[in-house]
């Protein structure tokens, strides 16, 4: 079976060290899949690759989507963003200046066309647009409780929801595979419970693929369907929860004993 | 749509009252030719410091060669309108000017966008500057360094006064649409833009060519105006005296940029006589500006009519 994406042996080396060291992976349409493994373990590295922040410094990363294969391995962060890979980062990086809703409509700028010309004159196609981008924005933010909030601007959010709009502003480029870094970073028990149910609903509605990177294990092991894990550059191991948390690797070099 | 025309038409008669406001105290002989000129002087300045305030307050990039684009404008319209001495030739050369710094911005930009940021963009966009300034100085269709003299007198104040309400229209209709936030998201955060598919580069260049292209109108307008021109008067003096009424009206506040410009074009007429002291007076009102309110005049408030007539459309903003 074809995997809707693809990484074989990538590579990346920062002058002296190798932060990702021949790691290969793959995700499968409408998977829900975590990257854990200790702090420095090349874990944002490996997702600055993928997402064509940085480039690799050698290997190959494949996408295959409506029947065509993409080689992204050279592919810079925007032509990567606009074939459906979209991302959040871990300290936050919203748009700190504008509007909630400003952040959300900029997200949809590659996907919807509106001339140059159209919007200096106003011509009615510019109207036209703008109502479209508008209600799809509208509804994005409706569905996540930031309706309320349209107006505001970012930075003067609570941290939960600037973490809550940047995974909004993600979901706005129509991605198919969604990355999040540390979602649940610097949340409290019940806002991390909140935000499982909310990557759940958002996979599953959305029908998107979702690989994210997270040190809270209920979360993780609630959640993923399959989990690598990262260390010193290499994936230790992979697998279903159930096998990561039982694989005695992976206990002495990150859960510890006597994690559930 | 129909919540719009209100603005529109709030617009539209804010602008032809300005017009006539003007006409009439011209008739009634409040404003004397010397109130005249400094009223088409802030115009000029409007004209290049909106434009200015686009590149670096909303696109984020910090250009300091702004007068040489206004060059661009001011020598094309000298040398076209001394062939073709008519409203037509004007509009050409109007025209012409927009074109050629339009094209200038676009080599320039996509050369230094795409390395170059913050104090590095500037002393680039410095260097551009003075290589037009100095070819300008030893061809000899320019005039060389004594410039250009007699040029045709084709621009008055209300010729000023049409440019002005057209750039700021054009301007404020870039910012306010999906360019518009494209330009902001990439000086908010240009990684963060980058991972949204916005294409960093293509939309600086364009804020660029904008801001270079609304230049070179104002160059256009101040050598048919003062009709004499030479490569002093686009200097490095002048890129930072735009700079200046950019920073003082706020970094991304259109509305201060234009108070800005009518306020340092007053104090500036009001200083003439002081003789010597003007300089120092001027100076001394910047710091004391800058010292008290470090934003600007503005910071990045905008005037807006959607603030002052309620509507019930919520979702207008």
């Amino acid at each position: 079976m074809e995997h809707l994406l693809q990484v074989e042996h990538v590579v990346r080396k920062f002058g002296g060290l190798t932060a990702v060291d021949d790691v290969s992976l793959y995700l499968n349409e409408h998977e829900l899949v975590a990257l854990i493994g200790p702090n420095g373990a090349g874990k944002t590295t490996l997702f600055n690759l993928l997402t064509g922040m940085v480039p690799a410094t050698s290997g190959v990363i494949d996408l295959q989507t409506n029947k065509q294969k993409y080689d992204l391995t050279h592919k810079n962060a925007m032509q990567i963003a606009d074939l459906g890979l979209s991302r959040t980062f871990q300290n936050i990086r919203l748009f700190k200046n504008l509007s909630v809703m400003e952040n959300v409509l900029t997200a949809m700028t590659s996907k919807y066309k509106e001339g140059f010309m159209t919007a200096v004159l106003r011509l009615p196609s510019f109207y036209r647009t703008e109502q479209e981008m508008k209600s799809e924005a509208h509804q994005l933010l409706e569905i996540f409780n930031l309706s309320a909030e349209e107006q505001t601007l970012a930075k003067n959010l609570p941290y939960g929801i600037q973490r809550r709009l940047e995974i909004v502003r993600a979901l706005a480029t129509h991605p198919q595979i969604l990355f999040l870094d540390e979602p649940a970073a610097g949340m409290n028990p019940e806002e991390t419970a909140d935000l499982t149910d909310l990557i759940k609903y958002i996979q599953e509605q959305f029908k998107i693929t979702v690989l994210l990177i997270e040190h809270d294990m209920s979360l993780v092991m609630n959640l993923a369907q399959r989990i690598y894990v990262l260390d010193q550059g290499k994936v230790l191991a992979s697998g279903e929860p159930a096998q990561i948390k039982a694989n005695p690797q992976v206990i002495k070099a990150y859960l510890g004993e006597g994690a559930d | 749509m129909k919540a719009n025309w209100k603005y529109i038409l709030s617009w539209l008669i804010m602008i032809i009252a300005g017009f006539y406001l003007i006409n009439i105290l011209i008739m009634v002989g409040v404003i004397d030719s010397f109130i005249e000129n400094m009223l088409v002087m802030i115009g000029i300045n409007i004209i290049l410091a909106t434009g200015l305030n686009l590149i670096i307050g909303f696109s984020g990039q910090f250009s300091l060669g702004h007068a040489g684009f206004m060059a661009i404008g001011a020598y094309t319209t000298a040398i076209i309108t001394q062939h073709f001495d008519s409203e037509l030739g004007f509009i050409i050369s109007l025209i012409v000017g927009i074109v050629l710094a339009s094209i200038i911005a676009l080599i320039v930009g996509t050369a230094t966008f795409i390395r170059l940021k913050g104090d590095y963009l500037a002393i680039a966009t410095l260097g551009v500057a003075e290589i037009i300034r100095n070819i300008i100085n030893n061809l000899k269709i320019t005039g060389g360094s004594a410039g250009m003299f007699n040029i045709p007198p084709l621009s008055s104040w209300p010729t000023v006064y049409i440019m002005v309400c057209l750039t700021t229209i054009v301007l404020l209709n870039f910012i306010r649409s999906r360019n518009g936030r494209a330009i902001k998201a990439v000086r908010e955060d240009e990684l963060a833009a980058e991972a949204m598919g916005i294409n960093t580069t293509k939309w600086k260049v364009e804020a660029f060519i904008l801001g270079g292209a609304t230049a070179a109108i104002a160059g256009s307008m101040q050598a048919a105006y003062v009709q004499t021109i030479s490569p002093s008067n686009f200097g490095i003096m002048e890129s930072i005296s735009i700079l200046v009424i950019v920073v003082l009206g706020g970094v991304g506040s259109m509305t201060g940029t234009f108070l800005a410009a009518i306020v340092l074009g007053i104090l500036d007429t009001v200083l003439q006589n002081f003789g010597a002291l003007r300089m120092v007076i001027y100076a001394i009102a910047l710091i004391l500006i800058m010292l008290f309110k470090p934003s600007g005049l503005l910071g990045n408030w905008e005037f807006s009519f959607k603030k002052i007539i309620p509507t019930n459309k919520k979702e207008r903003d």
